[in-house]
């Protein structure tokens, strides 16, 4: 039973005895008074009576007249006269005058009790006998009863008011305590949220050790956020710059040609600036201002145009080469040439280097140095002949013609309309070998062929149709939890669109409420680079999703985990390493203590690590000494292995 | 823990109440207390008269009706002298209980009507027996009458009353006592009465001058007693 039940019930039973104790008192009261009050007038009247009688003639008829008399007149229920010996001269008496409005239960247990008036009649010396004096009753009773009952009603009447003052102070007092329970549940999922302190001095004690709760961790956090980040901008960071150093873009570019999608137009951007002019042989400051400036300003670039492509790496590559990565890309040609723009921009002055840039697509058959040196040449081959624009692989040229446009509306539409979508499943497992959950992949029927995300994503983003794609392929899912007997989870990465289209939200929020033993079973993540750039949206979007039972991740995680604001308090329930960090974890020691240190961090906040790409599986004692929970499996999982 | 002790306790004080409210038959006067009340309230001197009445009434205890009356009437004119109520009291009519009756050594007729009855209700004398009766006193040979108060033994409800005067030392019967004309009479019939919860001992500012006297005489130990 809930508090304020408990407390109603409590409240009920004051009232109903306040009231029962206060009508009893009030009839045991009265009772008692009415009866003293009515033995007196019956002792006087017995008296009154006895004093006359003593006077009169002894005459039976003359007394019994009397007698009569005052009987009919007055308001007695009983006059009886006895002679010295006991024998009865008169009787005159009424039976008990039972009054209709009051209830016989409440005439039983409150008539008053009353002993008769008694006096002596002398007859000169000699004693002649004693009469005996009844007041009526009936009518107290009666009077009683309207009396009570007025007090009942009037009581019930205080009470309904009692009650009404009462609801609302007890919601005024108990509203603190469901901040207070919403908080000690968020605690309980691992969420570190701080609450506003309330007043009840109890409840304030509770909330305040929760909100130290809360701050520590916060501060263990930040503090562990920082030591990590020190430590891997120690190996993978260029200090000029402020951007990623070659290692760390090799690394990248190995996880994404290893263990990403092939179908898909993945893009490596490389910027050069010439060294002719002897920029950098000028101050170091200077020089360093600048590099950050042009730093900055790519990053501009990749921000403006982040709804067309999925991810972004960038890295200095060499002393005057930076490379981007974009997975997923639409136009990447209208990207180079803001790159190109923004460049000669902030390389405008007189003995300001040349600025050079070629985009290559990454290519099925790709390794990280024939992309490189495919980049290069073709970088090379635009600086000899003084190219004043970017130089762009013919692959990435077609400009889109009107005609493809309509094909993929048209058939993006019909998968989302006819539900033609399915997923590849690739299994998440622990050190034991058993399967975490299902890593879900959507694939779509596109002309009678099932295509990997890569292949469309792209096109779905830039016809606005990738949010409904994906709650299609959510829907499709959960359709298939229900059909299938197995008690695994679905993983399913979200993209930015997605956590952006309320309506899109409120769809699978519909979705889920109606299947809630689904919505257990489905764990949803999306980038770590959306989420920090979507720090609102994000933590929305774990509150909503946590509440419906449904687990929440995030992936890529690595680059910008410490910028995550408050992840203490979002409750995530595991991160999913980029897999450009497994890509040489076995020769890669200052890696290890980075992701060993992150692992703990996150095992702190009861946050799960796996690792994404890894495909050997003889690491598993490294990865359990690093703190490593599972490794998402690098093969698919057909659909009658999931079944048994 | 605390709720059982409270429960028992509230048992006992009901067993206690309704002890209290046994019944009473024979009345008794309690010496000790008596005595008690009267050296305490007048000095020890006048204690020796209670004294005397116990020892008077004990020797009274296995003599005749005619002897007992005699007796007490004899015993009272003896040890307490008449006067009004004013003198003593400084009231206008105070009933007076034996204890300050003896106590001051005065009383009036009441006074003394009241002792007497106290007394031979000691003695075993039924209730019904006994009357206190306001007359009307014609004084010496004179016109002259004055409201009075007397006791009435009546050996039967219907037979001519022996009457203890307080101006009188004479037991005579009420025929012989032309100088009194009877106008009422009572007893403590309805108040202590066996069997009868007394309704009114609860409020004693609401007594008549007889309850009232009559509960006075509680406190001095005279009562009925089972």
């Amino acid at each position: 039973m809930s508090i304020i039940k408990e407390l109603w019930l409590a409240i009920v039973v004051v009232l109903v005895v306040a009231i029962i104790g206060s009508v009893s008192i009030y009839g045991v009261t009265t009772k008692h008074y009415v009866e003293e009050q009515l033995y007196a007038k019956n002792i006087d009247n017995a008296t009154m009576l006895a004093l006359t009688l003593s006077k009169l003639e002894k005459d039976p008829v003359t007394l019994d007249l009397f007698i009569m008399s005052q009987f009919d007149i007055g308001h007695y229920s009983a006059i009886i006269l006895k002679d010295a010996n006991g024998a009865i001269i008169s009787d005159h008496h009424q039976s008990f005058q039972f009054n209709q409005n009051s209830p016989r239960w409440f005439a039983n247990y409150f008539s008053p009790n009353l002993e008769p008036g008694v006096a002596q009649v002398s007859d000169g010396w000699s004693q002649y006998g004693t009469i005996y004096v009844e007041a009526d009753t009936g009518f107290i009773v009666a009077s009683m009863w309207r009396a009570a009952y007025r007090l009942v009603i009037g009581l019930l009447f205080i009470a309904f008011l009692a009650g009404i003052i009462g609801a609302w102070f007890l919601r005024k007092i108990l509203r603190p305590l469901d901040d207070v329970v919403y908080q000690a549940e968020a605690f309980q999922n691992m969420r570190f949220i701080k609450s506003k302190v309330p007043r009840t001095l109890e409840l304030k004690r509770v909330v305040n050790a929760m909100n130290f709760l809360a701050q520590k961790s916060k501060m263990v956090m930040e503090k562990e956020n920082t030591r990590l980040d020190l430590m891997r901008h120690k190996t993978q960071f260029d200090d000029e710059s402020g951007l990623a150093n070659r290692d760390y873009f090799i690394l990248m570019l190995k996880g994404q040609l290893a263990f990403r999608d092939t179908q898909g137009i993945n893009c490596v951007f490389l910027i050069r600036f010439t060294v002719e002019q002897g920029f950098l042989r000028i101050p170091a400051n200077e020089k360093q201002t600048r590099l950050r400036e042009l730093a900055s300003a790519i990053n501009g670039v990749l921000q403006d145009n982040h709804h067309s492509f999925t991810d972004s790496r960038i890295a200095r590559l060499q002393k005057n080469e930076f490379a981007v990565l974009l997975t997923e890309t639409h136009d990447a040609s209208v990207i180079a040439y803001a790159f190109h723009n923004i460049c000669t921009e902030i390389f405008c002055n007189p003995n300001d280097p040349e600025i050079f840039q070629s985009v290559v697509k990454l290519r099925a058959d790709d390794s990280v140095s024939s992309v490189l040196m495919r980049a290069d040449t073709m970088l090379n081959e635009a600086q000899s002949s003084e190219l004043a624009y970017p130089s762009i692989e013919s692959e990435l040229m077609h400009n889109e013609p009107i005609e493809e446009e309509r094909a993929w509306t048209e058939v993006l539409t019909s998968a989302i309309t006819h539900a033609k979508v399915e997923t590849f499943n690739y299994p998440v497992l622990n050190a034991k070998r058993q399967v975490i959950h299902y890593q879900a992949w959507a694939g779509v029927d596109i002309n009678g062929q099932l295509r990997q995300s890569g292949y469309y994503t792209h096109w779905a983003r830039y016809l606005d149709l990738l949010p409904q794609l994906e709650l299609t392929t959510i829907t499709f899912l959960i359709k298939y939890i229900n059909s299938n007997k197995a008690q695994s989870k679905f993983a399913f990465l979200c993209s930015e669109q997605f956590l952006l289209d309320n309506e899109i939200l409120a769809q699978l929020h519909y979705q889920l409420n109606a299947n809630p033993n689904a919505a257990k079973r489905l764990c949803f993540e999306v980038r770590e680079s959306t989420a920090t750039r979507f720090p609102e949206a994000f933590k929305q979007f774990c509150s909503t999703l946590k509440v419906k039972g449904c687990e929440v991740g995030l992936k890529r995680v690595g680059e910008s985990f410490s910028q995550l604001i408050n992840i203490q308090e979002l409750g995530l329930d595991y991160v999913k390493i980029d897999s450009g960090f497994m890509a040489d974890i076995d020769s890669n020691r200052a890696n290890h203590s980075f992701l060993q240190g992150f692992c703990s961090l996150a095992h702190t906040f009861g946050i799960k690590v796996y690792a994404d790409g890894v495909n050997r599986s003889d690491h598993q004692e490294l990865f359990s000494e690093l703190g490593i929970d599972g490794v998402v499996s690098h093969i698919e999982v057909i659909e009658h292995l999931l079944d048994d | 823990m605390t709720f059982y002790k409270f429960a028992l306790f509230c048992l006992l004080l009901v067993a206690l109440f309704v002890s209290g409210q046994r019944t009473e038959s024979s009345l008794n006067i309690e010496f000790d207390i008596l005595e008690r009340s009267v050296s305490t309230n007048y000095g020890a001197d006048k204690a020796s008269v209670v004294n005397a009445l116990a020892d008077t009434l004990l020797a009274l205890k296995n003599e005749s009706i005619e002897a007992k009356l005699i007796g007490v009437n004899s015993f009272f004119d003896e040890h307490v002298e008449y006067a009004n109520d004013p003198d003593v009291f400084n009231e206008k009519d105070y009933w007076a209980t034996p204890s300050e009756l003896l106590g001051h050594s005065k009383g009036d007729c009441e006074d003394f009507a009241i002792a007497k009855y106290v007394a031979l209700l000691h003695l075993g004398v039924a209730s019904e027996k006994l009357r206190l009766i306001y007359v009307k006193a014609r004084i010496g040979r004179s016109r002259m009458t004055q409201a009075h108060m007397v006791l009435g033994y009546y050996d039967m409800p219907s037979s001519d009353p022996l009457v203890l005067d307080s101006l009188v030392s004479n037991v005579l019967p009420g025929s012989q006592r032309t100088d009194l004309i009877p106008v009422f009479s009572f007893n403590d019939s309805g108040i202590w009465q066996p069997g009868q919860v007394n309704q009114t001992s609860n409020s004693i500012s609401r007594l008549s001058k007889w309850r009232n006297v009559i509960e006075r005489m509680k406190q001095e130990g005279i009562s009925r007693r089972s």
